[in-house]
C-alpha cells in the first residue's frame, strides 16, 4: 500500500522538479519556434537534447553558486533571444554577437577605441558607471519619499552583489508599480519575472510610446517616432528623447493643467524622473 | 462400521495402550481408505495442537467432538473468507486495473510534462555550448543589462 502512494508522490516530485528550472520571459513567437522545432527533430535528436537538459535541470537542482551562474547566463542568453521578436537568430549570429560585445561597450562607454582593454578592466569601467546609475537612482527615490534614508545609508556600503541585488528589486517594485492597471494576471505573471527580464520589457514598451506608464498612452507619439526610437541603439536614445519625448510630454503636462514653469522644471529632468512625475500626476488626475 | 472405525482409532492413536493392539488398528485403518483418511486427519488434527505424540488421555468422545467441532469452525472461518476473497476479487480486480491505469496516466503526463518543460526552454538547451564557450561575454552582457536598467536615473551630459 505504501508503494501505491509513495509512486504517486514520485511523479508530484518530478513535476515540480521541473517547474523549479526558473521563470525566464519566454514570448508566445519563441514558444511557436520552439514546437516547431522540437516537431522537426528526429528520435536520436530528441534523446539527445533530453539528456542535456537532465544535465542542466541537476545543476540547478544542486544549488551553489553554479547554479546561480548558469540561471544568469541563461536569463542573459534568453534576453538577447526575446529581444529579436518574431526573428530567428543563428547560434553562429549569437557568438558573434557575443564576441563583438566588449567593443561596442567601449564605445558605448565612450572609452577610446584604439586602447585595448581587456575583460576585467572593462567589467571594472563598466561597473563603477553602473554604480553611479544606481546611486542616482536610490537617491532619486529618497528624494522623491520612496525610500528611508536609513536603507539608503545601508545601501552605499553594501557589497557590490548585495547592493545590485538591492537595486534591482526595488527597480522591479517600481516596475511593477507602473504596470498596476494591468489585469490581474498578466500582472501576476510580470511579477513572477526577474527584475532584469522586467526591465527589458520596460525598455520595449518606452520604445514604442516614449515613456512607460500611464503617460505612456497618452502621449500619442506618431508611428514615424515610435519607429525612430524603436530602431535605436543604447547610447542614442537620449537625443531622440530630447527631440521625439519631450516636446510631447510638455503637450501631455500643459494639457493636464501643469504651470509652464513646473512644465519646463519637469522636461529637463532625467527622463526617469520625468516618468515618475507623470505617472503620479496621471494617478492624482484619475 | 463407524463405531469400528472409532474403536480403532482410539487404539491406534492411544501412546499408552498396548503396543500390539495399536499396530493391529494402524494395519486394519490402512488397509481402508476411509480408516487411513480418518487416521491421517487425527493426526493432523493433534499434531496442529502440537500433541501428535502424546494425546492426553485416549479420544474420549467428549474431547474427539469439542476436537473437531473447533476445527470444524477454524474450517468455517477460513472457508468464508475464502468466499469473501472470491466475491471481492473482481472488485479488487477493478481497483487495480484503476491505480495500474492512474499511475501509468500519470507517469506519461510527467513524462509528457517533462517534455513540455524542455520545449518551452528549447532555444536555450540547445545553445548551452554557446553558454559554455562564451561564458565571460554573458557575464559581462549581463553587467551591461544592470547599467541599461538604470539609464535616465542621472541629468543628460
Amino acid at each position: 500500500m505504501k508503494r501505491v502512494l509513495v509512486l504517486p508522490f514520485l511523479a508530484l516530485l518530478l513535476l515540480a522538479a521541473g517547474w523549479s528550472f526558473g521563470h525566464f520571459d519566454v514570448r508566445p513567437e519563441q514558444l511557436e519556434r520552439n514546437e516547431a522545432r522540437w516537431a522537426a527533430l528526429s528520435g536520436a535528436e530528441r534523446s539527445a537534447l533530453r539528456e542535456r537538459w537532465n544535465e542542466l535541470r541537476s545543476v540547478v537542482r544542486d544549488g551553489g553558486p553554479e547554479a546561480d551562474q548558469l540561471r544568469r547566463r541563461l536569463g542573459t542568453l534568453n534576453r538577447m533571444l526575446q529581444q529579436e521578436g518574431d526573428r530567428e537568430v543563428s547560434s553562429e549570429e549569437l557568438a558573434a554577437r557575443l564576441a563583438s560585445l566588449p567593443s561596442r561597450i567601449q564605445t558605448h562607454l565612450g572609452l577610446a577605441p584604439e586602447l585595448h582593454w581587456d575583460a576585467a578592466e572593462l567589467v571594472s569601467v563598466l561597473r563603477a558607471d553602473t554604480r553611479r546609475r544606481m546611486d542616482a537612482f536610490l537617491g532619486n527615490l529618497s528624494h522623491e519619499g520612496l525610500m528611508r534614508d536609513e536603507d539608503l545609508a545601508e545601501f552605499y556600503v553594501a557589497s557590490w552583489d548585495a547592493k545590485v541585488d538591492l537595486a534591482l528589486e526595488l527597480l522591479k517594485r517600481e516596475a511593477l508599480f507602473f504596470e498596476s492597471e494591468q489585469p490581474a494576471e498578466e500582472l501576476d505573471e510580470l511579477s513572477e519575472m526577474s527584475p532584469l527580464d522586467l526591465a527589458a520589457r520596460q525598455e520595449e514598451q518606452r520604445r514604442r510610446r516614449g515613456v512607460i506608464g500611464r503617460a505612456g498612452r497618452l502621449l500619442n507619439l506618431t508611428e514615424d517616432e515610435t519607429r525612430r526610437l524603436d530602431s535605436l541603439a543604447d547610447e542614442e536614445f537620449e537625443q531622440a528623447f530630447r527631440e521625439i519625448v519631450r516636446p510631447a510630454a510638455r503637450r501631455l503636462l500643459l494639457e493636464q493643467g501643469v504651470s509652464a514653469a513646473v512644465v519646463e522644471d519637469l522636461v529637463a529632468r532625467p527622463y526617469r524622473s520625468l516618468e515618475r512625475t507623470m505617472e503620479r500626476l496621471l494617478l492624482a488626475r484619475r | 462400521m463407524t463405531h469400528d472405525l472409532d474403536d480403532l482409532l482410539a487404539l491406534a492413536l492411544d501412546p499408552d495402550g498396548p503396543e500390539a493392539p495399536r499396530r493391529e488398528a494402524e494395519a486394519s485403518l490402512a488397509a481402508h481408505a476411509e480408516g487411513r483418511r480418518l487416521l491421517a486427519e487425527h493426526r493432523a488434527l493433534w499434531s496442529a495442537l502440537g500433541e501428535l505424540e502424546t494425546p492426553r488421555g485416549a479420544l474420549s468422545d467428549e474431547h474427539f467432538t469439542d476436537e473437531v467441532s473447533r476445527r470444524a469452525q477454524r474450517l468455517e472461518r477460513h472457508a468464508a473468507r475464502t468466499r469473501l476473497l472470491r466475491g471481492a476479487s473482481p472488485a479488487l480486480a477493478a481497483s487495480l486495473l484503476v491505480i495500474v491505469g492512474s499511475l501509468a496516466w500519470f507517469g506519461h503526463r510527467a513524462w509528457v510534462h517533462r517534455d513540455d518543460q524542455l520545449v518551452h526552454f528549447l532555444h536555450l538547451v540547445e545553445n548551452i555550448e554557446l553558454v559554455e564557450t562564451h561564458a565571460q561575454a554573458l557575464d559581462l552582457r549581463n553587467d551591461y543589462e544592470v547599467r541599461r536598467a538604470f539609464a535616465g536615473e542621472l541629468s543628460e551630459r
